[in-house]
C-alpha cells in the first residue's frame, strides 16, 4: 500500500495528465451528432493502439538491452509467452464469467505477464552469464523454441493423451499448433491499453531511477568492475531480464485481445527485431527515445498501409533505419530523457 | 573440454544413434547421414561467411542470409541464359562463378555503403545497421517488376516463386540400398572443393596472412602496412561469394527459388552452424554447418517440425555448456 | 630526418599533448622519456596516424599529409613497435616476420630473415610455434625482430624493456645499439631512463604532455630535476 501512496505522490502530474486525455479521448471516440462518426475513427484507434502495445515492448527491451547493457534478441518469445497464456484463459474462463470480464481479463494479463517473467528468469539464470553477442544468439535461439514449441503443440498433445494425461492435452490442445488461438475477446480498447502501458512506463521508470536502477547503469558501463565492487551482477541482470519479460507478456497479452487471432507467425524472430529497431533508433537507455520511436515508427509502418504502397513500406522502413543509424548511430534521443520523463529529484 | 564431459557427450549421441538405428534401421540410418552431408555442406560454405566476417570486424552479418538468396537468383537467371541456348551440365560452374562475382560485389559495396561508416561506432548500432540491410534486401528484391519505376524495374526479382533451370540431369545412385543423388553429390564435392581454396586462400597467400592479421589486432596490422580496410572489404568478398556458391548449389539441389526471403532460414541455420563450430573459427563454422545439416535431417525425419526446434536446442545446449563454441576460445567481451 | 612541430593530440576534451616539438637527426638514437601517462606513447601513435593530431610532422624536410591512413605511413619507411608486445598470436613467428616485411617486395627478404634470426637465435628454434604460445620476453623479441623485418629508415619503439628480465632488456639494448649502426635511425621511448640514456645521443623528458627538459644524454642525465625523478 506504502508504495502505492509513494508512486501516486511522485507521479501526481502524471496520473492528472493521464485522466485528462482519458476524457478528452472519449470525447473522441463518441460519434459526433452531425456525421455519426467519431472524430477519432476507428481505423486510427487501432493504430493508436498498436503502436501504445509497441511502446510498451520496446520500453521493455530498452530496460535490458538499454540500461543493463545485456544484448538480448528474444522479446518476441516472451511476448509469445504472454500473448498464449492471456489468451488460453480468457477464452476457457470468460464465457462463464458473466460481469467479471474486465477483471478476468486483467488478470489474464498478469498471469500472462507472470508466467513470461518467470520463464524469462528461468531462461536468464544459465544464459545471461554468456557475453554480448552469446547472449543475443542465445535469446534468440530460446524465442525460436518457445515459437517452436507452439507450433508443435498438437503433437505433444497427441503424446499427452496417449500415455493417459486426457486433459492437460486438451489444454494444450487449445494452443492450436500452427493455426494459432482464433476467436479472442476484443479487449484491448484504446483506454485500457493506455492505461496499463502508462503505469507500465512509470514502474519501469522508476525502477530505472532507484538503486536496482544503478546497479544496472553500472552493469552496462563496466561488468567487471561492477563485479569487484561487490554487485551481484547475476542477480541484477537476472532480474531485469524477468521484469522485461514479464512486460513483454503483459504486451504479448494486450495484443492478442487486440489482434483477436493469434498464430506461432506473429511472434517469429522478425518481431523480435522489430522491437530491437524501435529500441536503438530511439536511443539505447532512454526512455522517451523508445517511446517516440516505437510510436514514431509504428505509425509511419501502418499510415503507409493506406498510401496503396505496400510492397515499398518494409523497403522504405528499412531505408529509415540504415540512414538513421548511419546518421546517429546513438538513437534518436541518444541516452538522454524528456524533462518530465525524470523524477523530480533528479532533474 | 574436460575428459568425463567429453564422455558425457559422446555417451548422449551414441545412445541417439543406437535408438534411431533400433528405429530406422541401419540403412535409414546411413541414408539420412548422407542426405545431412549434404544439407551440411551447404550450410558449412553459408557459415563460413558469417564467420570470417565475424572474425575481422565482430560483426554478425545479418544481411548474409540474403546474400546468399541473391547469388541463388542471379545463378538461376545466368542458368536460364545458358539453359536457353542448350547448354547445360557443366554449364552450372559458369553460373555458378558469375554469381559469386556479382554478389561479392554486391557484398563489398553494402561493406563500403553500410558498414565501414560505422566502424569506430559502438557495436551495436553496426548490428542495427545489418538488419536493416537484411530488411532492405529481402523486401527490396521481392517487390514486383510493375509496382516499380525504372531502372529498378530491371533488377527486382518479385515475390512469386521462381524455377530454376533444371541444369543438371539429376540421376539416381543406389548404393548398398542407399540412394544417392548425383546433384547432391555435387553440392557436396563443390562445397568441399571451395572449402579447400579457401583454407590454401587463408593459409598460404599474403591476403590470407593479412586477414589473420587483421582480425587478431586492427592497430598492429596497420603498423605493419597492411590495408586494414581493403582486407576487410576482401574478407566481405570472399564470405559473399562463398554463400553465393551455397545459393547456387542450393538452387541446383531444390528447382526453384520460393521468394527473395528464402534466405532468411538456410542463413540463420548456417549463424547458428558457425556460432557451434565457435565463431570466428574457419575450420569451426565447417565443422558445425555439418554438424548442423546431420542433426537437423536426422531430427526431420523424425517429424518434419523437429527440424528447427533441433537446431535452436543443439545452439543453446552448445552455447550454455560450451559458451565459445566447439572449437572456439572463450573471451569476455563488453557490449 | 624526422622533425615534429607543435604537436598537439586530444582525447576528447583530455589534451594528451600541449604542442609539443623534437626532432630527430638521421642515424642518431633520440630518446623520449617520461613517467606513466605523459603522453609518450600518445607521441609515437600520432607519427603513425593511429590517431587523429594537429600541428606539423616532417620526414625528410617533407611535411607528411595528414590524412594518410597508418598504413601509408610504414611505406614512408617508419617501423613502429608498439607498448606491450603486440605480436599476432594466431600466427606462426614465420608468418609474423613475413608479415613485418608486408610491404616490402625486394629481393632481400629472406636474407634480412636470416640476418634478424642470427640477432635473435631463440626465435629460430621456434619458427613455427604460434606467436601467443611464446613467453612474455620472446614476444617482446619477435616484436623487435618483426619492426626490423620492415628495414625502415627510422625505428620508433615503445618501451621495448617494460616487464622484462635485466638480462633481456639489456640483450635487446645490445641489439638496438647494432641496428642503429646498421643505419637505422632510433626513437626510443621508455621510461627505464638509466638504459635509454645510455644508449641514446640526445634525450626530450616528457611531463603531462609538454617536453620540459631537452639536450645531449650527458647533460640530461646530469639534470637534478630528471637525477630526482627519473634515476633515482
Ligand atoms: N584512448 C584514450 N582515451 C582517453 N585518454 C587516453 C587514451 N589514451 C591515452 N589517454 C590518456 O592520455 C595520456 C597520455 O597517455 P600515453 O599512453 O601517451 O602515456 P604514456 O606516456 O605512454 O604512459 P606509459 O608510460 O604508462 O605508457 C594519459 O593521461 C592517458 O590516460
Ligand atoms: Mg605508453
Amino acid at each position: 500500500m506504502n508504495y502505492f501512496i509513494t508512486l501516486i505522490k511522485r507521479n501526481w502530474l502524471f496520473f492528472i495528465i493521464m485522466t485528462a486525455v482519458l476524457i478528452f479521448m472519449n470525447i473522441l471516440q463518441t460519434p459526433q451528432k452531425s456525421t455519426g462518426e467519431p472524430i477519432l475513427s476507428e481505423f486510427i484507434s487501432h493504430i493508436i493502439t498498436i503502436a501504445l502495445i509497441n511502446v510498451l515492448m520496446a520500453v521493455s527491451l530498452n530496460l535490458v538491452n538499454g540500461f543493463t547493457g545485456q544484448l538480448s534478441l528474444g522479446h518476441g518469445g516472451f511476448m509469445c509467452i504472454g500473448a498464449y497464456s492471456a489468451s488460453m484463459i480468457t477464452k476457457i474462463i470468460l464465457p462463464a464469467s458473466g460481469n467479471a470480464g474486465w477483471l478476468v481479463f486483467i488478470l489474464a494479463l498478469i498471469i500472462g505477464g507472470i508466467t513470461s517473467g518467470l520463464i524469462g528468469y528461468l531462461i536468464g539464470l544459465p544464459t545471461l552469464r554468456l557475453k554480448g553477442d552469446y547472449l543475443a544468439i542465445v535469446t534468440l535461439g530460446f524465442s525460436e523454441v518457445i515459437r517452436s514449441i507452439m507450433v508443435i503443440s498438437d503433437d505433444i498433445a497427441n503424446v499427452l493423451n496417449s500415455i493417459g494425461l486426457v486433459s492437460i492435452s486438451n489444454v494444450i490442445k487449445e494452443i492450436g499448433g500452427p493455426r494459432g488461438i482464433t476467436g479472442i475477446d476484443e479487449r484491448s480498447i484504446l483506454p485500457v491499453v493506455l492505461i496499463i502501458v502508462a503505469i507500465g512506463i512509470i514502474m519501469m521508470r522508476n525502477l530505472i531511477y532507484s538503486s536496482f536502477g544503478r546497479a544496472f547503469q553500472s552493469i552496462s558501463e563496466d561488468e567487471i568492475a561492477s563485479e569487484t565492487m561487490g554487485i551481484n551482477t547475476t542477480k541484477y541482470k537476472t532480474m531485469a531480464f524477468s521484469i522485461s519479460a514479464f512486460w513483454a507478456g503483459v504486451g504479448g497479452g494486450l495484443l492478442a485481445h487486440k489482434l483477436l487471432f493469434i498464430s506461432p507467425n506473429n511472434f517469429t524472430f522478425l518481431k523480435s527485431i522489430e522491437y530491437l529497431i524501435y529500441v536503438y533508433a530511439g536511443g539505447i537507455g532512454s526512455i522517451s527515445g523508445s517511446i517516440l520511436s516505437a510510436m514514431g515508427l509504428t505509425c509511419v509502418l501502418e499510415f503507409t498501409r493506406t498510401l496503396n504502397l505496400d510492397e515499398w513500406r518494409f523497403v522504405f522502413y528499412a531505408l529509415l533505419l540504415i540512414v538513421l543509424m548511419l546518421k546517429k548511430p546513438a538513437g534518436l534521443m541518444g541516452n538522454k530523457e524528456f524533462r518530465f520523463m525524470i523524477p523530480r529529484e533528479y532533474r | 573440454m574436460k575428459k568425463n564431459e567429453k564422455m558425457v557427450w559422446l555417451a548422449i549421441g551414441v545412445s541417439f544413434t543406437i535408438l534411431y538405428i533400433l528405429k530406422y534401421g541401419f540403412q535409414g540410418f546411413l541414408q539420412q547421414l548422407v542426405n545431412g552431408l549434404q544439407l551440411g555442406s551447404l550450410y558449412a560454405l553459408i557459415a563460413l561467411g558469417y564467420t570470417m566476417v565475424y572474425g575481422i570486424i565482430k560483426l554478425i552479418n545479418f544481411a548474409h542470409g540474403d546474400l546468399f538468396m541473391f547469388g541463388a537468383y542471379i545463378s538461376a537467371f545466368v542458368g536460364a541464359y545458358l539453359a536457353g541456348r542448350g547448354l547445360i551440365g557443366l554449364a552450372f560452374i559458369p553460373a555458378m562463378l558469375l554469381s559469386m562475382i556479382v554478389t561479392a560485389v554486391l557484398g563489398m559495396s553494402i561493406e563500403k555503403v553500410a558498414y565501414k561508416p560505422l566502424r569506430n561506432k559502438p557495436r551495436l548500432s553496426v548490428l542495427i545497421t545489418a538488419l536493416g540491410v537484411s530488411l532492405f534486401l529481402e523486401n527490396f528484391f521481392a517487390l514486383p517488376a510493375e509496382k516499380v519505376f525504372f531502372p529498378f524495374n530491371k533488377i527486382v526479382f518479385g515475390p512469386n516463386m521462381l524455377s530454376f533451370p533444371k541444369l543438371i540431369d539429376d540421376r539416381i545412385f543406389n548404393f548398398a540400398g542407399i540412394s544417392i543423388s548425383m546433384v547432391k553429390s555435387i553440392d557436396f564435392f563443390v562445397a568441399i572443393l571451395l572449402m579447400i581454396i579457401l583454407e590454401l586462400i587463408v593459409k598460404k597467400t599474403r591476403i590470407g596472412k593479412a586477414m589473420r592479421a587483421v582480425s587478431f589486432n586492427r592497430e598492429a596490422a596497420y603498423l605493419m602496412g597492411i590495408d586494414v580496410n581493403f582486407i576487410i572489404m576482401v574478407t566481405f568478398g570472399i564470405g559473399t561469394s562463398l554463400a553465393s556458391a551455397a545459393g547456387t548449389l542450393y538452387a541446383l539441389t531444390f528447382c526453384c527459388l520460393d521468394n527473395p526471403f528464402m534466405g532468411i532460414w538456410p542463413g540463420m541455420k548456417a549463424f547458428i552452424a558457425a556460432v557451434l563450430g565457435g565463431i570466428g573459427n574457419i575450420p569451426g563454422a565447417m565443422l558445425g554447418g555439418f554438424l548442423m545439416g546431420i542433426i537437423e535431417t536426422y531430427a526431420s525425419s523424425i517429424n518434419p517440425q523437429l527440424g528447427d526446434v533441433s537446431a535452436f536446442s543443439l545452439l543453446i545446449i552448445v552455447l550454455i555448456f560450451k559458451p565459445a563454441g566447439l572449437m572456439g576460445k572463450f573471451e569476455i567481451e563488453k557490449v | 630526418m624526422l622533425e615534429v612541430n607543435n604537436l598537439y593530440v586530444y582525447y576528447g576534451v583530455i589534451e594528451a599533448l600541449k604542442g609539443i616539438s623534437f626532432n630527430v637527426a638521421e642515424g642518431e638514437i633520440v630518446t623520449l622519456i617520461g613517467a606513466n601517462g605523459a603522453g609518450k606513447s600518445t607521441t609515437l601513435r600520432a607519427i603513425s596516424h593511429l590517431i587523429p593530431y594537429k600541428g606539423q610532422i616532417k620526414l625528410n624536410n617533407e611535411e607528411v599529409r595528414p590524412d594518410l591512413p597508418p598504413h601509408k605511413i610504414t611505406k614512408l619507411g617508419i617501423a613502429h613497435i608498439p607498448e606491450g608486445r603486440i605480436i599476432f598470436g594466431n600466427l606462426t613467428v614465420k608468418e609474423n616476420l613475413e608479415l613485418g616485411a608486408y610491404t616490402r617486395n625486394d629481393k632481400k627478404i629472406n636474407e634480412d630473415m636470416e640476418k634478424v634470426l642470427s640477432v635473435f637465435p631463440r626465435l629460430k628454434e621456434r619458427l613455427s610455434q604460434l606467436g601467443g604460445t611464446l613467453s612474455g620476453g620472446e614476444q617482446q623479441m619477435l616484436a623487435v625482430a618483426r619492426g626490423m623485418m620492415q628495414n625502415a629508415n627510422l625505428m620508433l619503439l615503445d618501451e621495448p624493456s617494460m616487464g622484462l628480465a635485466p638480462m633481456l632488456v639489456q640483450e635487446i639494448f645490445d641489439n638496438l645499439v647494432k641496428i642503429n649502426k646498421a643505419g637505422t635511425t632510433i626513437l626510443l621511448v621508455e621510461q627505464n631512463a638509466n638504459m635509454a640514456l645510455e644508449i641514446a645521443d640526445r634525450a626530450y623528458v616528457l611531463e603531462t604532455g609538454s617536453i620540459i627538459i631537452q639536450g645531449t644524454s650527458k647533460e640530461v642525465a646530469e639534470n637534478e630535476r630528471v637525477k630526482e625523478a627519473y634515476l633515482g
